[in-house]
């Protein structure tokens, strides 16, 4: 069932993504169900497909065909609305005539609207739809549709006689919007449309209202229905997904005591324990979980969050981006090649061959690149998500996370972004069972942990990118376990193969679990995380180097800054990184 | 060969109107003979008013002009192009990052003479380039190493002599030798991530290219000429419908790109190729996958079919469609 929400969501992105092309228009507005809405849910079955495509190419023609200045007031509403109607054909027909694969979805759309239109009796009640099919049987006389012909009939001899003086001045005037307006306006007069409505005005009126309740009562039914079948949809899909998350959660969980089974204590787990009189434990590690962006949260609602990180990123992007620009071109700078002459083996270096003629006895000389000294790097970013960073820091945190792995990327760095936090506040399950078990004394670390994986380093920044959209999600940052944070990513990175390792530590305060700290002495968590990192500064090839936001984590770390203003993160990471890497 | 280098300097004034069918009133000078290094000329060529003004300007007041641009936009060919026409000797050099410093300018060569080995210097191509009225391209400028690119950088000036320090020379170039160059970036590193390889360019040699243009895509009715021109086999009332369609998708496939949609682009190369691959299968859909569809991200292959959708009105594989069946 997780790939039919996997369905909906490609079929919108491939739909906006094809509407935002052809409009031209990147910034075109469209969303899908609901109230307000510019389409309707995607369909669940191919028919409705093509109808579903031609409502977002027709938003599109619209957007790319129309000049929105222009305002024609034709009289009465009811001219009006028909101008409307119009207009409308003539952009749609200029999408059709260009691509054929609009001009089958806008017919396939035209078609399901005929058939609404199919009910009603009154020839008054179909002008609208019947005049549509009229213009695009002129318009588009190789498109034939079989629904219009029926609404048509009763009009078909009208418009021929009073019409037929139009057509060529129509097709003539397709191009052009104003002129295209003013012939429609003398159509509809010529049509006589407002004598066949022999009411008075007030009738008129409320004939007029009439039909348009009756309008929008369709509609309403329509969209009831709609919302009636989305809400079933979404109410279906949430239950699933939480279903297939409490799944994921339970697997997680086996695979991470797995894991631990297996490995038992990590390297550096084990060199903590070493270490200090102190030891740090865990009381149980049954709820932890490592998770993927993508499992925590829908992809609709990552791309949700995403769209609202670009464009909270619009203000901070330039100085970012200018300092991350200054890196690469750091970076790129050492990253030199180079020849070195005279050696004993290697390729032949042809500029010195005539030697051996002047002097037979020198040897063959060889040259051999050298390679470049830049080593591999691979750069791992851990952000606190716990909840003192909601708001402006973990905004800056992302967007810095985002700027900092594109760039890196463009200089063939690796670049890894995770967060830590933990599932629950106050303890959550593990806390529960702790209870069960009778409160034992010292239980260790009580809350369960929650580690994120944004962007692996494998991961492409193309494909990760959507992920750091969830930093921003409400309710995701609660306490924070820093030090077993500190160790989970210290091992993923000491893990890969590249030969430099940097680990950058993004926090704003000491490491709180209410949980935790009430039930063991009160600088639990803290002796841990000083534990952890003393042995990764002394003892590990990875460097550690750690920004505080307006709390000074020099005190822990050797190689930190403290920054006051979350706008200074950026520059601050950059600044660190430069240094690290001028290191040789 | 003897015949070739009696012209030494362009004799005669060419009408560019005329000549490269575009609308400019404007006389560039060229040779009224051409020689073995003369490009031949391709008769389906089209010409881009601005590029090929860039490049007159270059050939008629000895300046040097980069273009720059999206691959498979035509840079090099429109530099060659213009040069045939011209009847101007012109040398393609493809730039990578391997070339060297030797490469470029010359190096000691063992040869017979009289029967006996001697060694003698053998000028690379630029100092032969320099000493004779030719146009020499750099194509992949940016591919270029920048410790080997300083080796240009005096020629680059348009006095500038080269001296030959392996020969104790000192050259002075040609009257009539032109140098030009293309590349997909403006020398500021990649900043689209399509261009892999490509090495920021030093910003005091930047600053020696008199012209930079910009040659990205053809105007649509244009790059239908140029498709036809190449494949006249679709000259024809269905083919020239066909080929629309496919500039079409070939655009909405650049504005995805400029909207972020999708990461690959066709170039018009690749309307081309595709074209001549549709000859070759007779089968429009199959021809479009292995010409571009398998070139890219297969996440991005939905919205690919979609715009395949809009343009041909058919449904290819990894289309939504395809999955609606299928429920």
């Amino acid at each position: 069932m997780g790939s039919k929400s996997n369905l909906v969501e490609s079929i919108k992105e491939a739909v906006s993504s094809a509407s935002r092309a052809i409009s031209e228009n990147p910034e075109i507005e469209i969303n899908f169900g609901g109230m307000g809405s510019s389409l309707p849910n995607p369909p669940s079955s191919y028919g409705e497909l093509a109808s579903f495509r031609g409502k977002a190419d027709s938003l599109a023609c619209i957007d790319r065909f129309r000049d929105k200045t222009i305002h024609v007031d034709a009289g009465t509403q009811r001219l009006n609305s028909l101008m409307q109607e119009m207009e409308n054909v003539r952009v749609e027909v200029l999408g059709s005539k260009k691509y054929p694969g609009i001009a089958s979805n806008i017919n396939a759309k035209f078609e399901e609207k005929c058939s609404l239109y199919q009910s009603f009796e009154e020839k008054e009640d179909v002008l609208e739809i019947a005049l549509e099919g009229w213009l695009r049987k002129l318009f588009l006389p190789n498109i034939s549709s079989q629904e219009s012909s029926k609404l048509l009939k009763d009009w078909e001899k009208e418009f021929e006689d009073k019409g037929s003086l139009f057509k060529k001045e129509l097709i003539d005037s397709l191009e052009d919007q104003i002129k295209f307006a003013e012939i429609s306006r003398t159509l509809l007069k010529a049509l006589e449309i407002e004598e066949i409505e022999p009411m008075s005005e007030e009738d008129q009126q409320e004939d007029d209202s009439d039909n348009e309740e009756q309008n929008s009562e369709d509609d309403s039914e329509e969209e009831s229905n709609e919302a009636g079948e989305s809400s079933d949809q979404d109410s279906q899909e949430g239950s699933d997904e939480t279903e297939a998350e409490a799944g994921d959660v339970d697997e997680d969980a086996i695979v991470d005591e797995n894991q631990e089974i297996v490995a038992n204590q990590s390297w550096l787990e084990s060199l903590v324990g070493q270490t200090a009189n102190f030891t740090y434990k865990v009381y149980t590690r049954a709820f932890d979980e490592e998770v993927t962006a993508e499992d925590l949260c829908s992809p609709e609602e990552l791309q949700r969050l995403r769209k609202h990180l670009d464009q909270l990123m619009g203000s901070n992007k330039g100085t970012v981006s200018k300092l991350a620009h200054r890196l690469q071109r750091f970076l790129m700078a050492q990253q030199n090649r180079s020849w070195e002459f005279n050696k004993e083996e290697g390729i032949l270096d042809s500029a010195r061959l005539h030697k051996i003629i002047t002097d037979p006895l020198t040897p063959l000389s060889y040259k051999v690149e050298k390679d470049t000294e830049f080593r591999d790097t691979s750069v791992s970013i851990l952000v606190d998500s716990s909840g003192s960073m909601r708001g402006r820091s973990m905004t800056v945190a992302a967007i810095c996370a985002d700027i900092i792995s594109t760039t890196l990327e463009r200089c063939n760095v690796k670049t890894e972004v995770l967060g830590f936090t933990t599932k629950q506040w106050k303890g959550g399950d593990s806390r529960k069972m702790w209870m069960e078990d009778g409160k034992p004394e010292n239980p260790g670390r009580l809350n369960d942990i929650r580690h994120i994986i944004f962007k692996s380093a494998d991961t492409p920044w193309r494909r990760g990118q959507k992920n750091f959209g969830l930093m921003l999600r409400e309710g995701l940052l609660k306490e924070n376990v820093d030090g077993e944070a500190l160790i989970w990513a210290h091992d993923r990175l000491s893990r890969r193969m590249e030969q430099r390792k940097i680990l950058m530590v993004i926090s704003d305060g000491a490491p709180v679990d209410d949980s935790t700290l009430s039930t063991n002495q009160t600088n639990f968590l803290d002796l841990h995380l000083r534990q952890v990192i003393h042995s990764i500064e002394t003892q590990s090839e990875v460097s550690l180097i750690a920004i505080g936001i307006g709390h000074d984590v020099t005190r822990y770390y050797k190689n930190a800054v403290t920054i006051h203003r979350a706008e200074e993160l950026g520059g601050a990471m950059l600044e660190q990184l430069t240094d690290l890497f001028k290191v040789d | 060969m003897s015949k070739n280098i009696d012209i030494d300097s362009p004799d005669i004034q060419l009408d560019v109107g005329q000549m490269f069918d575009i609308d400019v009133d404007m006389k560039v000078p060229g040779f009224s003979e051409p020689n073995e290094y003369v490009p031949t000329i391709d008769q389906a060529y089209r010409f881009d008013k601005n590029t090929t003004l860039a490049i007159l300007a270059g050939f008629s007041h000895n300046r040097r002009v980069m273009i720059q641009g999206y691959h498979g936009s035509g840079k090099s060919t429109h530099i060659e192009q213009v040069a045939a026409r011209l009847n101007w000797p012109c040398v393609r050099v493809n730039l990578d990052s391997h070339i060297s410093r030797i490469d470029l300018l010359g190096k000691d060569a063992i040869a017979l003479k009289d029967g006996k080995q001697i060694t003698e210097f053998r000028e690379g191509i630029l100092p032969w380039a320099l000493q004779s009225p030719t146009a020499l391209v750099f194509d992949e400028y940016d591919a270029g190493r920048p410790d080997v690119m300083f080796v240009i950088q005096r020629v680059l000036e348009v006095e500038g002599k080269l001296t030959l320090l392996d020969q104790n020379k000192v050259i002075s170039p040609h009257p009539s030798f032109r140098l030009f160059s293309t590349a997909n970036t403006v020398g500021l590193g990649d900043t689209s991530g399509l261009y892999h390889g490509t090495q920021q360019i030093n910003q005091g040699q930047m600053d020696r290219w008199h012209i930079v243009s910009t040659l990205n895509y053809l105007d649509p009715e244009l790059e239908l000429k140029v498709v036809l021109a190449k494949v006249p086999a679709m000259d024809n009332k269905k083919g020239i419908e066909e080929a629309k369609n496919m500039i079409s998708i070939a655009n909405l496939s650049r504005q995805g790109f400029a909207n972020g949609d999708i990461s690959t682009l066709m170039s018009p190369r690749t309307v081309i190729s595709w074209a001549e691959n549709n000859q070759i299968f007779q089968d429009l859909k199959k021809s479009f996958e292995i010409t571009f569809l398998n070139k890219c991200d297969e996440t991005e292959r939905v919205i690919i079919a979609e715009y395949y959708q809009r343009c041909f009105n058919a449904e290819i594989e990894g289309s939504v469609a395809e999955d609606l069946i299928e429920e």
